[in-house]
């Protein structure tokens, strides 16, 4: 289920020129926009794969290499996994986070200087990077690792319809293939299972909380569909949607997996039905870019925010969403 | 698919957001917002709205509209909650009786009638729920019996809401009874004045009461009957999907939600409300996605698409969705701000009481979850998947099997305009 830049998802992404689907005309791509990408992102999840898409996609938007992968992120919003301290001609990264891809040559880590996220490419076999696949998701560690002032790429830009919104919601959609795709499994499993000389989806106690499941999915569509188009059409107009989207996804993954589960008794718990494949995705991928109740504080204070400007008689600017590490200023 | 307006769209919510911040309409507001389990009469605001033309604007112009799109219609809703205007008579009178007689009725009906709803001189109402009628609609005895070129109906409805105020009932009886649960159900208007009607109060938790309605061999003409005779049954099920676009559940949980952030915000404006942003960003993305939800069902509807699960899905989310707010916003507001009977403390301890009636109006939840599961059948046929073992389907059902399995006619607003 890592399966990053060389996943086994790689060839049939690359036979349908994936990587060119969200790449400007300009840049020889087809300019299909964000839209596309969460497409992409989210039949991956659909399909119970490893998401060979959002590194490249990712780096892609942030200028990275592609072939890497990322790690770190999901110490964002909130957090600090790696911290970036200075020394003579460059930096030195500490610290434990969880990485996508063991096998990438290059890293791209989400780190903090001075308390903003900056982006940083390491070489996996850096003196003081060392990387761990025996546990579930994958960790990378750095340890004083030294990396050059030319190896931070920048700032992680996190404005609204940035890299960071863009990458939040490919996350998001991937989140949402995931519940769907354990969700439609449930469905069809408890269409011909009989228990109590009835199929189990007959049963009220089994099928309203598939019912509710669908209800928590389209919700999410909702709000990833939504977002992704406001990237795409109406930038200026973003504002905390990718957050909203990332946070909900999230929080439906892991809930309608787990009904999901439920619903199809032991066999789920076994390779039968497929459903333990969603279920250790949603562990790891709905944490992955950050802790869902950091990312809905982030929304409250926003929302606190336009509220208190509201009251006071003020114009709000709908793109200036609150950046976490601001909450404690408001 | 597109998730914004057209700039015609926002120029037309300007201009309905500028006629209804008028001095004359907020004051005509506030006089028809009850409060403390008082329900004012609202009927002096909604003949204001008809003279500004505001009611009905997407009925042709020949019944009393303006001829707009029906997604105009849905922005006039939206700002009219927004301006503080008491939503249930536009919601009972234009939003489902009118646009069932829009939908189902006559040319000489729509012309005798829409007119006068749509300058807000006339109201409706609902007349579905019984006492033993209500999720079951297809158990329900009212009985028109044939007399002369009309009939006369006999039976007992109840739960509705602002009754006492309407002239116009629509009513669910049984024009050949015996025929079976869901056949020989004919669907009239009635008018509200005539001898044998008589209304009565049941009191409620919320500021909106409900009403029995009692129609003792109530004399209603030939030409008020809606539809064909014995098939009210189907239109009844368009109807109840008609009323299931979420909207005015999602714009009620929008103005929970802005009260309660008003009172937090003027109960302590130095404080960032820490405890409290986790659960203020939970609301408002789920408000958010509500709306989707709701314009998803809006502009199917537009388009003369009916999705009963889409409506379901939406009906079930947005009044789920309000009833959490309210749960969880009356207690922000504080004690200082509860003895001052603060205009966010005021809102928000009537959203509570009125809140346990929007998961039981227009189909309660259950019902709603009953006609998902039902379509899960029409799903799987779409999207067969390969399974280690052959799935075998005992069933072939569809969505609008289900609806007809589960008329979905709550004690409420369905049945009785209950909100």
């Amino acid at each position: 289920m890592t399966d990053g830049a060389l996943g086994p998802t790689r060839a049939v992404l690359d036979e349908l020129g994936a990587s060119d689907f969200e790449r400007p005309v300009a840049a020889g791509g087809l300019d299909l926009g964000l839209t596309a990408g969460v497409l992409v992102s989210e039949e991956l999840g659909r399909a119970a794969r490893g998401n060979s898409y959002r590194a490249d996609a990712t780096a892609a938007d942030l200028g990275g290499p592609a072939g890497a992968a990322l790690a770190g992120f999901e110490a964002l919003p909130a957090g600090s996994g790696v911290v970036a301290t200075p020394r003579a001609g460059g930096w030195r990264l500490t610290g434990t986070v969880t990485v996508d891809d063991v096998s990438a040559g290059t890293l791209l880590v989400a780190a903090r200087t001075d308390g903003e996220p900056v982006l940083v490419a390491v070489e996996r076999k850096a003196p003081g990077c060392t990387t761990e696949s025996g546990c579930w998701p994958p960790v990378a560690r750095f340890d004083a690792a030294s990396v050059g002032a030319a190896d931070v790429l920048g700032p992680l830009d996190d404005s609204p319809a940035g890299p960071l919104g863009r990458a939040r919601l490919r996350q998001a959609a991937y989140l949402l293939g995931i519940a769907d795709g354990a969700h439609r499994a449930a469905v069809e499993y408890t269409g011909f299972r009989r228990q109590f000389g009835t199929r189990l989806r007959d049963l009220p106690a089994v099928s309203f909380p598939l019912a509710r499941a669908l209800v928590a999915l389209r919700a999410t569509r909702a709000l990833v569909y939504r977002g992704a188009w406001s990237v795409d059409s109406e930038p200026d107009a973003v504002g905390t949607a990718p957050v909203m989207a990332l946070a909900m996804a999230a929080e439906t993954a892991r809930d309608v997996v787990r009904w999901s589960m439920q619903s199809c008794g032991v066999r789920a718990m076994t390779a039968e039905l497929g459903l333990h494949r969603y279920f250790r995705l949603a562990a790891a991928e709905s944490v992955r870019f950050g802790d869902p109740a950091a990312l809905w504080r982030t929304v409250g204070a926003d929302r606190v925010r336009s509220a208190r400007h509201a009251a006071a008689g003020l114009e709000v600017p709908v793109a200036a969403a609150v950046r976490p590490w601001e909450i404690s200023r408001l | 698919m597109r998730f914004g307006f057209t700039e015609d769209q926002k120029r037309f919510r300007a201009e309905v957001r500028t006629a209804l911040r008028s001095v004359e309409v907020r004051a005509a507001a506030a006089e028809a917002t009850g409060a403390d389990g008082v329900e004012p009469d609202a009927r002096p605001l909604y003949r204001l709205l008809g003279k500004l033309g505001l009611l009905a604007v997407h009925w042709p112009v020949e019944f009393g509209g303006q001829g707009r799109p029906p997604t105009d219609a849905a922005i006039v809703a939206e700002e009219l909650v927004r301006a503080g205007v008491p939503d249930t008579f536009h919601v009972n009178t234009i939003q489902i009786v009118g646009q069932f007689l829009l939908m189902a009725g006559s040319h000489e009906q729509k012309r005798r009638y829409l007119p006068a709803l749509a300058r807000g001189e006339s109201f409706a109402s609902v007349l579905y729920t019984e006492p033993d009628a209500a999720s079951d609609l297809g158990a329900l005895r009212a009985v028109a019996e044939p007399d002369g070129d009309g009939y006369r109906i006999t039976g007992t409805k109840v739960f509705s809401l602002k009754t006492r105020f309407v002239d116009l009932g629509l009513c669910a009886a049984r024009t050949t009874p015996g025929a079976g649960k869901y056949q020989g159900i004919s669907l009239f208007l009635v008018d509200m004045g005539a001898p044998g009607v008589t209304v009565s109060l049941i009191p409620g938790v919320g500021d909106e009461h409900f009403h029995r309605v009692d129609l003792d061999a109530v004399p209603v003409p030939g030409g008020n009957l809606l539809g064909p005779r014995d098939e009210g049954w189907p239109l009844l099920n368009e109807a109840l999907a008609i009323e299931r676009t979420g909207l005015d559940y999602h714009l009620k949980a929008e103005r929970w939600l802005q009260a309660a952030l008003d009172a937090l915000i003027d109960g302590d404006p130095g404080s960032a409300h820490d405890d409290r942003l986790e659960q203020i960003g939970r609301w408002h993305g789920t408000l958010t996605a509500d709306h989707v939800l709701a314009w998803e069902v809006l502009t199917g509807l537009a388009s003369d698409r009916i999705d009963q699960v889409a409506t379901a899905v939406a009906k079930y989310h947005s009044s789920e969705l309000a009833q959490g707010i309210a749960a969880w916003a009356v207690g922000v507001p504080g004690p200082e701000q509860r003895a001052n009977r603060s205009g966010a403390a005021v809102t928000l301890d009537s959203a509570y009481r009125e809140a346990p009636g929007l998961t039981l109006s227009a189909g309660t939840s259950e019902v709603m979850l009953q006609i998902m599961a039902a379509a899960f059948d029409s799903i799987g046929q779409e999207e067969q998947l390969t399974w280690t073992s052959p799935p075998i389907h005992s069933s072939t059902g569809c969505a609008g099997h289900c609806v007809r399995a589960w008329p979905a006619s709550p004690p409420g607003r369905s049945c009785t305009a209950h909100r």
